[in-house]
């Protein structure tokens, strides 16, 4: 008799502590999420927004934003493939996210799939009216770069320009436009453009200090040589 | 004569007893580290769980259910709770890195100590007030080692109890 009202209390007990840390709330983890997440703290941003989707049963747009938070991080940390997971179960839930597949397009872009990823920016810049338009300017820029690597010359050159025309400061878009004239074998004008570029990235705090701004000093180190040797040819 | 039978008896253990306490402590490593990721840490309450459990376990399971035959040297007693703890904090590190999104048990435990990032702690998230404010995103550095050790030590213990009732197996 005494066993079994020990094993009973003992469940009982068990219940009653963790029926608070079992019973998880969707909004409250979506919310300790974004606060983990503004305090840098990616383990645990990601674990209460994993918790979220879990726990957020018919609540599609949240599952939804706890997703697009759980791809951020994956991207952050260096995880592509965990981040293409995310993404691709966002569209599943919402077909019209047109940042998601702006996002999926910037991933594709950095595995170096550029169809894919050209895919995916004329996809969500179809219908990205709402998106503000530095962001749109930068998903251009990108659009461009792998029109270009797909030969699509006079695409990316469009791309180009409705870059510049919505952020007039995004050094990624004049560097593209560098790259298009240097393709076009215009040496001058794709050294006026990466120059310009040079100068809005030394303004745009970040920009050169990532391995993607190492990769665009080394391109415009390349035309400005080249370009000075073609100057001391004449 | 009988003196020194009962002596090499003394020394030696059932070899289902230690497989299955091995089995029982990665099996409950593997779940402590599951749940340790999903629910947080539970102080005091994963230890003790786990000290009672292995040897219990293990105990139950083997003299229970089968007819241990074959018999092994006996580790001493801190041999023995070494290796079921080795192999419950292991387990519990693969637990804890399949729960991730990605498998990377070493480098959390390292950005924990860094104070990179928290763990949430049962009960101190469960208080209402000023405490479940302060530690509602968790613990980490030098409190949170201490919460570890303070765990730790109540798991070896119930591990050396549970190990040495074992010894003699009529008890």
């Amino acid at each position: 008799m005494i066993k079994w009202f020990r094993t009973i209390t003992f469940i009982v007990a068990l219940l009653f502590l963790g029926t608070g840390v079992f019973i998880v709330d969707a909004p409250t983890e979506m919310t300790q999420a974004g606060q983990a997440y503004n305090h840098r703290d990616w383990d645990q941003a990601m674990r209460h927004a994993r918790r979220a989707v879990f726990s957020s049963g018919a609540n599609k747009e949240l599952a939804a934003r706890a997703l697009k938070l759980e791809s951020a991080i994956a991207v952050k940390l260096g995880h592509p493939e965990t981040a293409f997971a995310c993404l691709n179960e966002t569209i599943s839930i919402q077909p019209d996210c047109n940042l998601c597949y702006l996002q999926r397009g910037d991933l594709f872009y950095s595995q170096k799939n550029y169809p894919d990823a050209v895919r995916d920016f004329e996809k969500g810049l179809k219908t990205a009216d709402a998106v503000k338009d530095k962001t749109k300017a930068y998903y251009n820029a990108r659009l461009g770069l792998s029109l270009l690597s797909v030969g699509e010359d006079q695409k990316a050159l469009a791309a180009s320009e409705q870059a510049r025309r919505l952020d007039p400061v995004s050094p990624l878009a004049y560097f593209l436009e560098s790259k298009i004239r240097t393709q076009l074998g215009d040496l001058q004008g794709a050294f006026k453009f990466a120059h310009t570029a040079y100068q809005l990235g030394q303004k745009q705090p970040g920009f050169f200090s990532s391995p993607e701004g190492d990769m665009w000093l080394k391109y415009y180190a390349g035309v400005r040589v080249r370009y000075e040797n073609a100057q001391h040819a004449r | 004569m009988t003196v020194k039978k009962t002596k090499t008896e003394k020394n030696q253990i059932s070899a289902c007893w230690l497989t299955t306490g091995i089995l029982f402590a990665v099996a409950a490593g593997c779940m402590a580290g599951w749940a340790r990721y999903w629910y947080g840490y539970f102080v005091l309450g994963q230890g003790v769980l786990a000290g009672l459990f292995i040897p219990w376990a293990a105990k139950t399971f083997c003299f229970g259910f089968m007819q241990p035959k074959k018999m092994v040297k006996m580790p001493g007693s801190m041999m023995l709770l070494l290796i079921f703890f080795i192999c419950f904090m292991i387990a519990q590190a693969i637990g804890f890195g399949m729960a991730q999104p990605w498998f990377d048990p070493v480098g959390w435990l390292g950005r924990m100590v860094q104070h990179k990032t928290k763990e949430t702690v049962w009960g101190i998230s469960l208080l209402g007030g000023a405490a479940a404010r302060d530690f509602r995103m968790g613990i980490n550095g030098g409190f949170w080692i201490f919460l570890n050790l303070f765990d730790l030590f109540f798991m070896c213990f119930f591990l050396l109890v549970g190990i040495n009732s074992q010894q003699d197996g009529k008890k």
